[in-house]
């Protein structure tokens, strides 16, 4: 029977094309939806990736003063759970080269260690600097070019008077935030505590732990404050940017509601195609009832043909997201300024269960609408059609 | 004679318009009837009300013995699909399907075997000499052709009750003579009792049992 509905319905070109339409609007809406859902989503992955390849997976600090990886707090970090763990010395400085100089965070890492903690592959020899790539580019450097380094004087009787050190660009590096490719060096740890002759001292240490979900890592520095108390700070990776992180969360909660609007707007042209549809084929329809179609009958043969257009809608919907992400890292004028977003790069990443809500609530408010339709449509006598016929 | 349906006191408004008031009659099994009337008389109406398409506004219809108000949708479509036959003065063939799609078109509504019934609509299609029709489209045959066509798809079913609203309105006089004689030969041979409404005295002269409609009551 639905194949004889189908073949009645789309027994014109009119009614074929506007089915198109109608498909592509809804889904073009789903896609929207499903795009902004991706960019949040993406933006809160990319930011925790970007920022786990800086600083592990949690990091502890001590605000009094640089201190010594000793057998206590060694004995603290051998737990199950830390894969790993990488002491840096970092301190504020100034780079320079040529005319142009920029504030940055210099930090002294052992290269091994902290790529062990990272996964961020920093290549720099003993008297080397690596660069964050956005730095390279305002400074227009490159690997090889030499930078001048300028940070306070380790020398009390020479207070306000900076150290100057000349170093070889060993390595340009990416973490994908922005603000840390424009403001972070790597020097060789060593090479730090030197000049600042703090021995072997360290004032953060990185730490990678075996499980990374959020649950596992707050349970984990739960542990590592029971166990060394209030003598250091201890934050997971991504407490720096946890404020914007739920700012995205609630935002991507909003748009996502308001956006509802763009789908029922398109179900309207659902609706409109029903009411179409039922208007140019009034004379059939009545046909199909006057041979023995029944009302229920007649409704669930609509209700098919509005699933079978959230399905196509669903299905295209897909594609356009696909587009749209394509179009987000390739045209030029689509891109994000990072400045203001903070990632260099940002995509459209969407888990089942996006598109679960999307397109469970598109199903949703089609069923409402088309509900209320379907009601009013049952209630129009049989016989309309033939009065229609002899019009 | 058995009764098949019986009508009583059947009313119908449209509005401030009263089509029927107070209509009774009954039709019996394997009968031949033919309601005549003038136009407006509501002839059409009691069809329509006996097709169940519409429902009355007064009075009741039985239809072997149950009240057909008490109908659900679901039942009443059955009774339209497996019980009724009707046949149009316009024929109403669907345009975007050939003539044995439309033919097997209440087959299909009602779930019932289409290859049962293809073999019935061919056999049937023979006797009215429309074979040749069959693979055709609606716009394809002569009026005749549809109108035949048109029957074809009415008893498909063999139903009960066959319906008939001016089934030779738009036919010229050959035309006309030929397909009064085919309803009344194939209601026969399906044992299903026939209501032809028409204003054609020359129809309603076939018809042995006759009702007359004025002014919305049956008269006779």
């Amino acid at each position: 029977m639905i194949r004889t509905f189908f073949k009645i319905i789309f027994s014109s070109k009119a009614s074929s094309k506007f089915s198109i339409g109608v498909i592509i609007g809804l889904s073009f809406s789903i896609s929207v939806i499903l795009a902004t859902f991706g960019i949040m989503d993406g933006f809160e992955t990319s930011m925790k990736e970007s920022l786990r390849s800086a600083q592990g997976n949690l990091y502890l600090y001590s605000e009094q003063a640089p201190f010594q990886i000793n057998e206590r707090l060694k004995k603290a970090l051998k737990k199950e759970e830390i894969l790993s763990f990488s002491g840096i010395y970092q301190t504020q400085g100034f780079i320079l080269s040529g005319q142009d100089s920029k504030g940055v965070l210099m930090k002294g890492i052992s290269p091994k260690e902290f790529g062990t903690v990272t996964n961020l592959n920093v290549s720099i020899g003993a008297q080397d600097v690596a660069l964050g790539s956005e730095l390279a580019k305002h400074l227009k450097v490159k690997r090889g070019d030499f930078v001048t380094l300028a940070f306070g004087n380790k020398n009390k009787a020479m207070v306000g008077i900076p150290e100057l050190k000349r170093l070889k660009i060993g390595d340009i590096v990416s973490h994908g935030i922005y603000e840390k490719d424009l403001r972070t060096i790597y020097i060789n740890r060593k090479f730090m505590q030197d000049s600042f002759a703090v021995e072997n001292k360290v004032n953060i240490v990185l730490i990678k732990a075996k499980n990374n979900s959020d649950n596992k890592l707050m349970a984990l520095r739960q542990d590592l404050i029971n166990d060394l108390g209030l003598e250091f700070n201890i934050k997971i990776y991504w407490q720096e940017f946890s404020s914007l992180i739920e700012a995205v969360r609630i935002e991507r909660f909003m748009i996502g509601l308001i956006l509802q609007m763009v789908v029922v707007i398109a179900i309207f042209n659902v609706l409109a195609f029903i009411i179409f549809l039922n208007e140019e084929r009034t004379k059939e329809l009545f046909l199909i009832k006057a041979l023995g179609l029944s009302q229920a009958q007649l409704v669930k043969s609509w209700l098919f043909l509005i699933f079978i257009i959230w399905t196509f809608s669903c299905a295209l919907s897909f594609f356009f997201v696909r587009f749209f992400n394509y179009a987000l890292q390739n045209i030029s004028f689509l891109r994000l300024p990072p400045e203001v977003y903070h990632l260099t790069n940002l995509e459209i990443i969407l888990d089942y269960k996006d598109y679960l809500v999307v397109f469970t609530l598109a199903m949703v408010w089609l069923l409402i609408f088309s509900g209320i339709l379907l009601y009013r449509l049952k209630k129009r006598p049989i016989l309309e059609g033939l009065r229609r016929e002899f019009a | 004679m058995k009764e098949l349906v019986k009508v009583e006191n059947l009313k119908k408004s449209f509005g401030k318009i009263s089509a029927l008031r107070g209509a009774t009659l009954t039709l019996e099994e394997r009968q031949q009837y033919v309601v005549r009337g003038a136009s407006g008389s509501g002839k059409s109406t009691l069809l329509h009300l006996l097709a169940g398409l519409d429902r009355p506004s007064g009075g009741k219809i039985w239809v072997a013995g149950k009240d057909l108000a008490k109908y659900s949708d679901k039942e009443l479509g059955r009774y339209r699909n497996q019980f009724i036959g009707l046949v149009f003065q316009f024929h109403f063939l669907l345009p975007s399907m050939d003539c044995l799609s439309n033919v097997l078109l209440p087959a299909r509504i009602g779930n019932v075997s289409v290859d049962k019934v293809k073999q019935k609509v061919l056999d049937l299609a023979a006797q009215l000499g429309v074979v040749h029709c069959l693979g055709k489209f609606p716009y394809e045959l002569s009026g005749g052709e549809q109108q035949r066509i048109n029957i074809i798809r009415a008893i498909s079913l063999e139903p009960k009750l066959i319906l008939c609203d001016e089934p030779t309105g738009s036919l010229d006089s050959d035309n006309t003579d030929k397909v009064v004689d085919l309803l009344k030969d194939l209601a026969s041979h399906t044992e299903s009792t026939l209501v032809v409404v028409t204003h054609d005295d020359k129809v309603a002269r076939q018809f042995p049992n006759k009702f007359f409609i004025q002014d919305g009551v049956v008269v006779n």
